[in-house]
């Protein structure tokens, strides 16, 4: 029967199977109480009743509406999953799965029907261990034996390493077993490990210690260092008001400086508060070294403003010294005055002369005496300076003075390092009032880097190294701090200068070397002095010609000396001198004042005696270039009572010019004056 | 069953829990969907789902509907063993 057939019956007849279908299908449901879904006829075809028809409808719409929802679920899901059957067959996978396979090896739309251990080996570039390992954990997922397994791993490419975490759950949905495998990318999260592991390594591995506390100053990190030093030193090494001050740092906000003493050593510690997370960070750093530098250089910069002073004192105590001892000679002079006024004389011109000498002291402290430095043999001023030192010392002071063979030679100035010696040796002789010895040694020593910096002045390299050694009563550490200050003394007042260890100081560091002193009380002082080695053994040069020994010459009566010093006793003084010599004399207070009178006597002048600093901004070095370009044969001496300008500029003045420094003795000026003029005479 | 109907679904989980929980999870289950294999249910005399056909040990025995009687089923399913039933 067809459905055509069946519409040509009357209506009466299709009502009837109807209901006889529907009496059939309760009695059915009443027989069996409701729990029946299908019948088969004999032939096997299956009948689906109507109530199961209507539920199996339901339920495969609802069936389909939950799939659609799931696969939307698993779609946003920005990780590749893959859905496997019990046979580890994979059934079904989300976007971005088929995206990443489309860009793998693997080509899209080929991985649903294979093992998913196979696609996984070909498209993650996993390693083989990886894969297995990875199918060990599939494995025990699908028979149940475990709830999740995951796995991290690492793929690279040329966009660089990605990091994946593999999460496998168990599937199970009606009658269907599997599992769920998920790739989710943790590239991001372990670069992030990655990159705070390499930042927690820069406090860790910090040579300088660094701790952090908590507010209630509770140890929450120490590194290394930090914990070496606590094993070593204990809490000692934090300030000890470490409470305080985190509590202080945490409610400023502000960072803080401290120091700590451990033994000789200083550490500074630096305290930030990180407020967030209401901990204090410390750093420590060892500033001992950093101190003694420091302390070295107020020194020196003290040192250095009083020798400045000294000098400038001494530039214009010699100019009055000049006058005082040209006005004493020439009082010598007169023989018809009576014997009290020639003796009075004669102590003024020896007082004056020690006051020089105080005055060079002061000088050589302020490094502005004239300095000669050559290649010296060292065993020539040791010889010297032992004679004398024998000849001046008491008997009951023994004397040793030794050095190596092959000693080598030391660039220095003779007397200066003589004068040296002298201090040093005076300086042990009034230590030792009542005998004891004293020693000078020299050696050859390399001095590094590291010593060097220990010491004020210090440089690294190779040096001859002096040692005067006493055995006296020492010195206390206030007055070791002090011993090279000028005026300086614990001597009595009539006694000692101050000057004497100041000189060596000066003269010292006017020869680019250094000393270092060590003193116990009771038992003696060291001082040691290094000197720069010289390059090359010292040539003998004949002592130069004494103009004094030279045969006197006749001096031209119409010989004219142009007179330029702006000190106007000293020049009052002078011409009178040169006067009673017979000379005339041309006298002016600066250099354009001197150019005009040149020009007013047209040049016929023989002689030009300057100072060299004069104010009106031209000195007599300039002045005498000035005057050459009249008249270039001019014999000119430059007079000085302030050095410093010369140092190293000797080589500047020109051949026919001679230096005096003041004060000068009247004969030593006429001896130069009378030399000057010979040799012009003489070309 | 009939593919998922509903009573045939709460049968097979009826019948999986009975036989966790009374026989120790032995029972071999063969599941067939009417829907797809008529004959295969002919075969063993079925003509209604859900049905469960005991074939071993013999001689066979049948039970209809979903099996949401526990004490019937384990009855027809096993008379001789003794019950203790909750």
């Amino acid at each position: 029967m067809n459905a055509s057939i069946l519409c040509d019956q009357s209506e009466e007849f299709v009502f009837g199977v109807v209901e006889r279908f529907r009496q059939v299908e309760e009695q059915l449901e009443n027989a069996i109480g409701g729990q029946i879904d299908a019948v088969l006829g004999v032939n096997g075809q299956p009948y689906l009743l109507r109530t199961a028809q209507g539920r199996l409808l339901e339920s495969v719409a609802a069936e389909r509406r939950a799939s659609q929802l799931h696969s939307s679920i698993i779609n946003a899901l920005p990780a590749p999953v893959a859905l496997l059957n019990a046979a580890g067959v994979i059934v079904a996978v989300n976007q971005a799965w088929t995206q990443r396979a489309a860009h793998s090896r693997l080509g899209p739309g080929c991985e649903v029907g294979r093992r998913y251990v196979e696609v996984c080996g070909l498209d993650l570039h996993a390693t083989l261990s990886e894969v297995e390992r990875a199918q060990l954990g599939i494995n025990q997922v699908l028979i149940g034996k475990i709830d999740q397994y995951t796995q991290e791993y690492s793929c690279s490419s040329e966009c660089g390493t990605e990091w994946f975490k593999l999460v496998v759950s168990p599937l199970q949905s009606g009658i269907t077993e599997g599992a769920v495998v998920m790739h989710v990318d943790v590239t991001d999260q372990k670069t992030a490990e990655l990159e705070s592991r390499t930042h927690a390594a820069f406090p860790s591995y910090n040579s300088h210690p660094v701790l952090a506390f908590s507010k209630g100053g509770r140890l929450v990190y120490r590194n290394r260092a930090a914990t070496h030093l606590l094993e070593e030193f204990g809490g000692e090494i934090l300030p000890a008001d470490l409470h305080a001050s985190l509590a202080e740092c945490l409610t400023s906000g502000c960072g803080k400086l401290l120091e700590t003493k451990l033994g000789t050593r200083t550490l500074s510690w630096s305290f930030q508060p990180i407020p967030d997370e209401e901990i204090v960070h410390c750093a420590a750093t060892d500033v001992t070294e950093l101190l003694s530098l420091e302390a070295q250089l107020r020194q020196s910069q003290k040192m250095e403003t009083v020798g400045q002073l000294a000098g400038g004192i001494a530039h214009n105590f010699n100019n009055l010294l000049t006058v005082v001892i040209a006005h004493a000679s020439r009082l010598s002079a007169q023989s018809s005055a009576p014997e009290i006024v020639l003796n009075s004389a004669a102590r003024i011109t020896e007082v004056a002369k020690r006051a020089a000498d105080l005055v060079r002291q002061l000088l050589a402290f302020g490094r502005r005496q004239v300095m000669e430095l050559k290649s010296l043999d060292l065993k020539i001023v040791l010889e010297s300076t032992a004679t004398i030192l024998r000849q001046v010392l008491n008997a009951d002071i023994a004397v040793r003075v030794e050095w190596p063979p092959n000693l080598p030679c030391v660039r220095a100035d003779h007397m200066m390092l003589e004068q040296v010696l002298l201090n040093l040796a005076v300086n042990a002789r009034d230590a030792m009032p009542e005998g004891g010895e004293l020693v000078i040694r020299a050696d050859a020593v390399e001095v590094s880097t590291l010593e060097a910096r220990q010491q004020q002045g210090g440089s690294a390299g190779e040096f001859v190294r002096l040692t005067v050694r006493d055995t006296g009563c020492g010195m206390t550490p206030d007055v070791l701090a002090k011993v090279f200050e000028p005026f300086f003394t614990t001597k009595d007042v009539d006694k000692g200068t101050g000057l004497g260890l100041a000189t060596v100081y000066g003269i010292m560091q006017q020869h680019g070397g250094w000393i270092e002193v060590r003193s116990e009380l009771g038992r003696g002082t060291t001082f040691q002095i290094y000197l720069h080695r010289a390059p090359a053994p010292p040539v003998l040069v004949a002592e130069a010609e004494n103009p004094s020994s030279q045969p006197i010459a006749v001096v031209p009566a119409d010989a004219r000396i142009l007179l330029v010093d702006d000190e106007p006793l000293l020049r009052g003084v002078v011409i009178q001198i040169l006067e009673g010599a017979g000379y005339e004399v041309v006298a002016a207070g600066s250099g354009p004042e001197a150019i005009q009178c040149w020009l007013a006597r047209g040049g016929d002048i023989n002689l030009l005696l300057a100072d060299m600093q004069m104010p009106g901004g031209m000195s007599g070095r300039v002045l005498a270039a000035e005057l050459r370009r009249w008249k270039p044969e001019l014999p000119v001496i430059l007079t000085s009572g302030y050095t410093g300008e010369m140092v190293g500029c000797a080589a500047s003045l020109g051949s026919k010019d001679a230096f005096l420094q003041k004060p000068y003795p009247m004969e030593k000026l006429l001896d130069m004056i009378r030399c000057a003029m010979q040799r012009v005479d003489g070309r | 069953m009939a593919a998922n109907s509903p009573n045939s679904v709460r049968a097979l989980t009826n019948l999986r829990a009975i036989c966790r929980n009374y026989f120790n999870d032995q029972p071999q289950i063969e599941i067939v969907d009417v829907l797809e294999e008529p004959h295969r249910a002919l075969a063993d005399g079925v003509l209604i789902t859900p049905s469960v056909v005991r074939i071993s040990p013999s001689p066979p025995r049948m039970i209809l509907g979903d099996l949401s009687d526990v004490k019937r089923t384990l009855v027809i399913l096993d008379p001789q063993q003794e019950v203790t039933l909750q």
